[in-house]
């Protein structure tokens, strides 16, 4: 379905996730695939659980021994509601948050997996690991056009007074200030700048 | 946020180990990763901590270019719970005492 619109909102304000076959085929065995790996602490899902206090192991022992299993909770229920409603025709808002959710903790899973960097933008067919990156990027397109739909329905924030930003400088030096107002116009912040081709149509959605 | 902090007294115990004074914040910091999308990251702010869309994307951008950007700071609990919403959202988040 080439240039159909994902993720669209209908007049009830459900979304209509818009996926091709394989696409939805993809988001069926993924979430499968990455909760055994939560579950068994493997290497690979340790960006899903990251360090709070890299500084200090008593209090990092007692933030694990708080909150890692609400944290495995919560990510497990984002890619139960993913894989779950991958085939419905529309989701409600809470079930997008859900499927962002999942899509963040796959491609850390597979980000890692793939030791993948940020200038990494264009993938050879010749790549032994190819196809998993057409996986990466297209999970990554997925998820910035669902920002994108949530982004719709955040609440308007009049700028926020001046005190707050100078609490927060954190005397690192104000480099963004100056880069901000021309970043502010560029549509394309997103991993691949360079590869335009690769936005609006994922990977797998060419025929296979 | 904080609120006007006192000028801290300097108590010199030897032995306490521990810096007991109260009132330095707790420094939120979230550190750039190569995974995670720009729009994400400024959404996320956005959502958790009810930022203008302007404010989230100075932190998103301080966050790529810096490093590491300070994103809230306040009382330990409330930093750690900034935190634990922070890695629920995958975000690589860290706290520590301001200096």
């Amino acid at each position: 379905m080439t240039g159909r619109r994902r993720f669209v909102r209908d007049r009830d304000g459900r979304i209509r996730p818009g996926l091709d076959r394989t696409g939805r085929q993809l988001l069926q065995s993924l979430p499968r695939q990455a909760q055994g790996l939560l579950e068994h602490d493997d290497p690979s899902a340790a960006r899903v659980f990251p360090v709070a206090y890299p500084d200090d192991e008593r209090a990092e022992a007692e933030y694990r021994e708080t909150i890692g299993s609400q944290l495995l909770q919560r990510h497990q229920r984002a890619l139960d509601t993913l894989a779950a409603t991958v085939d419905s025709p529309t989701v409600d808002e809470d079930e997008l948050r859900q499927w962002l959710g999942a899509l963040e903790i796959l491609r850390l899973v597979l980000g890692t997996q793939l030791d993948v960097s940020e200038d990494m933008t264009e993938v050879s067919p010749f790549d032994p690991q190819a196809q998993q990156l057409a996986v990466y990027q297209y999970l990554s397109i997925l998820q910035g056009e669902i920002v994108d739909t949530l982004a719709e329905s955040l609440p308007v924030v009049e700028e926020d007074d001046l005190t707050a930003d100078d609490l927060l400088d954190d005397g690192f030096g104000d480099v963004s200030g100056q880069l901000l107002d021309d970043e502010l116009d560029d549509p394309n912040w997103m991993d691949f700048p360079d590869d335009p081709g690769t936005r609006g149509e994922g990977p797998a959605g060419r025929g296979r | 946020m904080t609120g006007p902090v006192l000028q801290p007294v300097e108590v010199d115990q030897p032995g306490s180990g521990e810096d007991v004074r109260p009132d330095r914040p707790w420094l939120v910091i979230v550190w750039n990763d190569p995974i995670n999308l720009m729009s994400y990251v400024t959404y996320v702010f956005q959502k958790l901590f009810g930022y203008s869309l302007r404010k989230a994307t100075k932190l998103m951008l301080d966050v790529h270019h810096k490093g590491r950007a300070v994103v809230s700071s306040g009382p330990r609990e409330r930093a750690e719970l900034d935190v634990f919403r922070l890695h629920e959202h995958g975000l690589w988040a860290t706290l520590e005492q301001a200096s």
